[in-house]
């Protein structure tokens, strides 16, 4: 702002005119050029907050059956974890007591089924966890470099 | 990437699947020492010691219906093994898979002599006792030997 002040105080120095009206004359120019100038910055900062979306909605897209992918085996996993509990391991209890083995020797090899059971889950869980991630770190490092592109155009 | 994830993940799935069939289905290595050893601790741990050794076991059986996993599979299993409190340092098994398999397979075979011997022997809490011993320090020497 004030750079542009001073331009125009040197273009307007040789020029003989009143100096009210060459007050008045520098202020408009002054406003005038302003609004161009921050026209024109708003406009280069919309164009890159537009290239950015669309890049980043390619990306999505791009990334859209990988993100469906993580999100399906985790949902299976999360079934079979609620199923597991809410079924089979009623059926198992069943099963040992219509068998007849005696109460403390079922619940100790229940026992074991669980933690057995519930490991294997559990790492399961953590392998899926670490794609998730892995693909998030690529869409996120794809991310900035369409950024940085569009930045530099 | 994403098939060998769900490689990996059917591998450990169709395990916990044999794990609850097996229940399920009244399997003799389950229900057999269920009876035979109700008042008889020490064989009743072997016996589950055993059976549970067998099911870390079967994730390598299922593993050979698998290709191109290998890495992926060393480095998941190894991770599962410790779950078990099975002592291993951060071994590189990536080459060592038949040897980690035949490592578990004798000591599932160890723990059915142990239970043989337990059902033969008067003075079985003392051999037992020393036989677990042994078994458990060889069995750690030996995973330990697998560092990379």
């Amino acid at each position: 702002m004030e750079e542009i002040s001073k331009v125009i105080d040197y273009v307007l120095k040789n020029v003989e005119m009143d100096d009210s009206a060459k007050k008045l004359l520098t202020e408009n120019l002054n406003i005038k050029i302003n609004e161009k100038v921050e026209l024109y910055s708003l406009k280069t900062k919309l164009e890159i907050l537009y290239n950015y979306e669309k890049n980043y909605l390619e990306l999505v897209k791009e990334f859209k059956e990988e993100i469906k992918f993580a999100s399906s085996i985790q949902e299976d996993l999360r079934k079979e974890r609620a199923k597991f509990f809410a079924e089979t391991l009623k059926e198992v209890q069943s099963t040992l007591k219509d068998s007849q083995v005696d109460s403390k020797v079922a619940s100790n090899w229940v026992e074991e089924l669980v933690n057995s059971y519930t490991k294997s889950l559990d790492l399961s869980g953590g392998l899926i966890e670490e794609h998730t991630l892995d693909t998030i770190g690529r869409l996120r490092q794809e991310a900035k470099q369409e950024v940085k592109k569009s930045e530099l155009k | 990437m994403n098939s060998k994830l769900v490689d990996l993940l059917s591998i450990f799935k169709q395990s916990r699947e044999k794990l609850s069939q097996d229940f399920l289905s009244e399997s003799l290595e389950i229900f057999e020492p269920m009876f035979k050893y109700e008042n008889d601790n020490d064989l009743m741990s072997l016996s589950m010691e055993k059976y549970f050794t067998g099911y870390i076991n079967y994730h390598f059986e299922v593993f050979l219906e698998y290709s191109n996993i290998d890495i992926e599979f060393s480095k998941a299993m190894l991770s599962f093994v410790k779950t078990f409190n099975i002592n291993v340092s951060d071994s590189n098994l990536n080459n060592g898979k038949e040897l980690f398999y035949s490592i578990l397979k004798q000591k599932e075979s160890f723990l059915q002599e142990m239970i043989t011997v337990g059902n033969i022997d008067s003075d079985k809490f003392n051999k037992l006792s020393y036989l677990y011993q042994k078994d458990k320090t060889l069995f750690d020497r030996e995973l330990n030997s697998l560092k990379g």
